[in-house]
């Protein structure tokens, strides 16, 4: 039995400096540069596939498909960055291009874009209310105004379909900017902005805050409340431009033009790298992911393969990215000492 | 007599932490074994891996001179292992019945024998000398109550061993008399009882024996007989106890900080009057339960006061959030550090700089965060505050419970906070670091702020507190000064055990 | 005053007023939940069934009773399950894509091997697809809202996949006429879901299992102290969920006699709106299938109103978003009052 040597307290203790730095810094660097791997080779296997897939129409047309997910998967990468969801995506989309639509024939090209966005704003406001004020859980208060939203813009537009004739709106949001398409450069411009956003500004610091802590950061006397409904105007805003640009793509707007939206641009979220518990969120990585499932997509298309896949297919990738990063998370996980 | 439970060279490690380094013991039938050791000294982890919640990464359980792998807690149950946890687990929703025999519950074919329940589970509340009704739900119990039925689920169970955590925190004088009188007769009956407390009179009052960790290492195991108070705390602290000279030398100015009127706060019985200076420190005691967090909780605006005046440097306040507290200068650091206080995702200088007042900072990093300059101001704080960190992009969630609580006591400085209130300053803080927290408190106060600490460590009151307020089950029944806030004061008047004549000097 | 204040009230009174006190808080906040439970679900129920009756034409026909009993059931069995997962603090978003499956697969059973296959079909794809939920939930450890959103996608790809888009018609005429048939003048669907609602309160109430649930939603933790298997408790939920979306399936199959790979859409947000309006609260722990029953039948009430009353069906998407957002805000201000009750205000 063990009596009483008093041991060196310091000599045992596990350094945690070297081996936290490689799980923080280095460890995230690999995983980003991995994905952005994974997209190199899969776009080559695709290309030696299909030649036709590097033709510059179809680049473009995968450019086109990943900006719309990827914009708003801009102002998604905020939300879950604040451990929030917004699921009324779709809703947003066809109630901002609706607008579009309905105003053009009356305004100049840019404001019917800022009606859009103003729409877009509101209805975040809208969610981010009942989040804060309300206090429902974000992913079914959303799930509620996604119902709401679609059921706005099907009676506004009575169920049909609304032309977007003017040329000027078409040439703006479906040309290009020195042979890249305009809402890919936009979609940069917006993920640069959101990175500052997120990481350099005290408004990011507080949706991070609260998406890794909010008891904490509520007793820490960051704004909390505030600052999650603006992250939800945010998000609307960004939905609202993803919307813009799509109805001009498609030259129309209605009800169900973008029905099932919000899975791709969870999907392009996580999988991107952004941890759905919050916290913390990686815009790079967001555009690398909305990238891949253009990618896909146009894979599958090109294959011929039917396109009730790409539902099956898309599920499929969003669980496997998340049980993968909760692997990941789990070894890295800091457990109560004590 | 052979050993009815034993550990062999168990070792715990948490991420940055071995909080268990190679310990081996035995537990014997019959016999009544004290576990001690300070915060942070491994018992709380040992505990859980004896209850099935951890594993080890190395080392063997022997139950019965069986190897045992404990993979949950019901493979520990079924080994013959009860555990009196120190948090509360009991599920609020289901009734004192219901919850007692959770997990094992009597019946056939998985439908519940309620009338058997309720007889079993009266019987057992009897025991326990508790008048309740087994129906009544949990929720609608005091602290010391559920403790009791926490104690009620585990003697439920068959068992051999008996693991008890701390079972008195919330218990009133009387409770714990009757708590030792049941253990010392299970004792009798051939049960192993682990009994891990605080109070060393206690472990002298009903242990046959007694294990000492520090720092997840045992460090010492004696017959009880064999030692006396003093020897023990050595054991436990490593060195000998040294009595912290009280700073109250220096009178406390008379200019007051934080003066408390009349405030009425849900789950105190009575309106609550304070006043503490610039460079006073004031603690409050009381058991689990006995009120003194919700004091410092609703002067935080945490749970809005109903009625009554506070004022801070003689403004009056109404603080109604945190975040209005703290604009009107007061701060708060709560008791949980992990679910309350750090931001595990954020590194180390942003989880000081939250709070930071910028009232008085350049224009442009009055809008924007500037790196540089928060760098510069976590390096000095890192200095200040002796906090051991390679550097300042250090996630938070991987420093020890210690440098943890230093960051947030650095993110209370930079506020700028005028009143500050801390919750169980040192718990799951390590032996080295508590020292220097103490100091760092006492040097925030004689930087002339108001300090209210909470704590249910009484030797940490007497330690570095000018003054101390006493609760009990939700009204201050003592107010202790000077030479007076001893350990001894502190816990007799916790427990409920005030007498009249105690106190007059 | 400088020196000690000694206790104005002996020890034993002060802990029996605590006690007291403490028992009065919690039998206000316990009063309190209970009104806002039944105003929730109770006050909607009693205005939609007078305006059905004043307001809407034919609304208390017997066979418009009829089809609303039927609806009525079909969503009860599918609320029993999402009761059950919510319960357990779990979410399962792919309910309205596993029925669609499971009618889809029923009713090309039922054409190839006779109805009494369908039926087992249908249940049985219902609780495998519940299963694979739970496996991903338990297993991979996704967040239950994310793995159901991410299989819901799945399943209405495979259901669009089965029937390549195309409707099946069901030929058995006795598998078609289950869902019209009566017992006692009341159609045979509603006894199933009676019979079944009865089932699981008792199970919540008196077995094992329920206490189990009532653990897992209440205090994870205290559960996993208890000895309880989490993730088994977990499983079961999602599987059960799945198995009630299967049977309900089976009877919207039999109720239609047409079935396609988009039927069911939007189901799981009916089935959220019912139970939450139900008083199952979303915090976990309070299972409460009675007002899930309640529920479903004035959500079956309002559509059916809204039917006879030629609305335009994108209003019942308003209707329904304002209805579960309505159900939520109820949900969240009884949570509210109980922990302000808790803490001790007045």
């Amino acid at each position: 039995m063990q009596a009483e040597d008093v041991k060196n307290r310091e000599g045992t203790h596990v350094d945690p400096g070297n081996a936290s730095r490689w799980r923080d810094q280095v460890l995230p660097l690999i995983s980003r540069q991995y994905l952005i791997a994974i997209l190199i080779v899969l776009s080559i296997a695709v290309g030696a596939a299909k030649p036709v897939f590097w033709g510059s129409g179809n680049i473009s047309n995968v450019l086109f498909q990943a900006s719309f997910v990827g914009l708003a998967a801009c102002g998604m990468t905020l939300l879950i960055a604040g451990g929030l969801l917004d699921l009324s995506v779709g809703g947003v989309i066809a109630v901002s291009s609706i607008a579009v639509a309905t105003a053009l024939p009356y305004g100049t090209v840019g404001s019917a874009i800022g009606l859009a966005l103003l729409i877009g704003a509101v209805l975040g406001l809208v969610n981010g209310l009942l989040v804060t004020f309300v206090r429902i859980p974000p992913f079914i208060a959303t799930l509620g105004t996604l119902y709401l939203f679609l059921g706005l813009a099907f009676i506004w537009t009575g169920g049909k379909v609304i032309g977007l004739s003017s040329k000027n709106y078409r040439a703006l949001t479906t040309g290009d900017i020195l042979g890249v398409p305009t809402p890919f450069v936009v979609l940069v411009i917006v993920a640069v902005l959101s990175y500052l956003l997120l990481w350099r500004t005290y408004f990011g610091r507080t949706v991070r805050a609260f998406g890794s802590n909010e008891r904490a950061a509520s007793l820490a006397g960051l704004p909390v409340k505030r600052a999650k409904v603006l992250v939800f105007v945010f998000a609307g805003i960004s939905f609202a431009l993803a919307g813009a640009f799509m109805a001009g793509r498609l030259a129309s707007a209605e009800g169900n033009m973008a029905m099932g939206f919000e899975m791709d641009v969870i999907a392009a979220v996580v999988v991107g790298g952004t941890a759905l518990r919050g916290g913390r969120g990686t815009l790079l990585g967001t555009v690398v992911g909305a990238l891949l499932f253009a990618v896909l997509a146009n894979a599958l298309n090109l294959l011929g393969v039917a396109s009730y896949w790409q539902y099956v297919l898309t599920g499929a990738v969003l669980i496997a990215a998340i049980a993968v990063g909760a692997r990941r998370a789990s070894a890295a996980e800091v457990r109560g000492a004590g | 007599m052979a050993a009815v439970l034993e550990v062999r060279d168990i070792v715990q490690e948490y991420p940055g932490v071995r909080a268990l380094k190679g310990v081996s013991l035995e537990f014997h039938p019959g016999t009544v074994k004290g576990l001690v050791g300070e915060n942070g000294a491994g018992k709380s982890t040992l505990i859980r891996i004896l209850g099935g919640i951890e594993q080890p990464v190395r080392g063997d359980v022997f139950v019965r001179q069986d190897r045992k792998v404990l993979r949950n807690s019901s493979d520990a149950q079924a080994a013959g292992i009860s555990v009196v946890s120190q948090e509360f687990r009991l599920v609020p929703q289901l009734s004192i019945a219901d919850n007692v025999f959770l997990g094992h519950e009597l019946g056939t074919g998985g439908v519940i024998n309620k009338r058997r329940t309720h007889e079993l589970t009266a019987g057992l509340l009897d025991q326990l000398g508790l008048d309740l009704d087994p129906r009544r739900t949990v929720s609608s119990l005091t602290v010391g109550d559920r403790q009791m039925v926490e104690i009620a689920r585990a003697l439920s169970r068959d068992f051999d061993v008996l693991i008890m955590d701390e079972p008195t925190a919330a218990l009133n004088g009387a409770e714990i008399t009757r708590l030792h009188e049941i253990v010392q007769r299970l004792a009798s009956q051939g049960k192993a009882i682990v009994y891990v407390s605080h109070h060393l009179d206690e472990i002298f009052d009903i242990c046959d024996d007694v294990a000492v960790l520090r720092d997840g290492e045992l460090i010492a195991e004696a017959t009880i007989a064999s030692l006396d108070e003093a020897q023990l705390v050595e054991h436990m602290l490593g060195r000998k106890p040294q009595h912290y000279e009280r700073a109250s030398t220096t009178a406390p100015s008379s200019e007051v900080r934080l003066l408390v009127r009349d405030l009425e706060i849900p789950g105190v019985r009575n309106p609550v009057n304070l006043s503490v200076a610039a460079g006073e420190i004031v603690g409050l005691a009381g058991l689990v339960g006995s009120g003194r967090t919700e004091i410092t909780r609703s002067l935080f605006g945490d749970l809005p006061a109903l009625s009554g005046q506070v004022s801070v440097d003689g403004k009056a306040v109404r603080p109604r959030s945190s975040r209005e507290a703290i604009r009107s200068g007061i701060f708060m650091l709560s008791e949980d550090r992990k679910s309350e206080g750090i931001l595990p995702h954020l590194d180390v200088t942003e989880n000081a700089m939250v709070s930071r007042a910028r009232g008085h900072l350049p224009t442009l990093q009055k809008s924007v965060p500037v790196r540089k300059d928060e760098g510069a101001a976590f390096e000095r704080l890192r200095q200040q505050m002796r906090i051991r960190v390679p550097h300042g992009r250090q996630l938070i969630g991987n420093l020890s419970g210690g440098n943890q609580q230093k960051v947030l006591l650095g993110r209370a400085l930079l506020s700028g906070c005028s009143v500050l209130l801390l919750n169980e300053p040192t718990r799951g803080v390590d032996v080295g670091a508590k020292v220097d927290i103490y100091q760092l408190i006492r040097e925030l106060a004689d930087a002339g702020v108001a300090v209210v600490v909470s704590s249910s460590d009484a030797p940490e009151l007497a330690a570095i507190v000018d003054r101390c307020l006493v609760y009990f089950a939700g009204d201050q029944v003592a107010e202790l000064h000077g030479p007076n806030v001893t350990e001894d004061n502190i816990v007799t008047a916790s427990v409920g055990q005030v007498a009249e004549e105690d106190h007059h000097e | 005053m400088n020196e000690s204040i000694v206790a104005p009230q002996g020890v034993e009174d002060l802990v029996a007023d605590e006690r007291q006190r403490s028992a009065e808080r919690a039998q206000r906040a316990d009063n309190r939940r209970r009104i806002l439970q039944n105003a929730g679900i109770g006050i909607p129920f009693l205005l939609v069934l007078v305006a059905g009756f004043v307001a809407v034409p034919n609304f208390a026909s017997s066979s418009n009773v009829a089809n609303m009993l039927v609806n009525a059931a079909i969503l009860a069995i599918v609320g029993y399950g999402m009761t059950l997962v919510i319960a357990v603090r779990g979410i399962d978003l792919s309910v309205g894509s596993a029925q669609a499956l499971a009618a889809c697969i029923a009713a090309a059973t039922v054409n190839a091997w006779g109805p009494l296959a369908g039926v087992v079909a249908g249940i049985g794809v219902g609780a495998l697809l519940g299963l694979f939920n739970g496996l991903v939930v338990t297993q991979l450890r996704v967040p239950g809202f994310i793995a159901t959103l991410a299989t819901m996608s799945v399943f209405r790809g495979a259901v669009l996949l089965f029937t390549g888009g195309a409707p099946i018609m069901i030929a058995s005429t006795a598998f078609k006429s289950a869902a019209t048939a009566k017992f006692l003048a009341i159609p045979v669907p509603f006894w199933i879901a009676a019979v079944i609602g009865a089932a699981a309160v008792f199970a919540l109430s008196s077995m094992r299992f329920g206490k189990h649930v009532v653990a897992v939603g209440g205090s994870p933790e205290s559960a996993v102290d208890s000895g309880i298997k989490v993730k088994r408790i977990e499983l079961l939920a999602y599987l059960i969920a799945g198995a009630a979306a299967g049977t309900a399936g089976v009877l919207l199959a039999s109720q239609l006699g047409v079935v396609n790979g988009s039927i069911s859409a939007g189901l799981e947000l009916q089935a959220i709106a019912i139970v939450v309006l139900g008083g199952t609260s979303m915090a976990g722990g309070q299972p409460r299938i009675a007002g899930t029953f309640v529920a479903a039948l004035l959500l079956s009430m309002i559509n059916s109103g809204l039917n006879l009353l030629n609305v335009p069906s994108f209003y019942q998407y308003v209707a329904l978003g304002v209805l579960l957002i309505f159900a939520l805000s109820v949900d969240g201000a009884q949570r509210a009052a109980v922990s302000r009750m808790m803490k001790g205000s007045k």
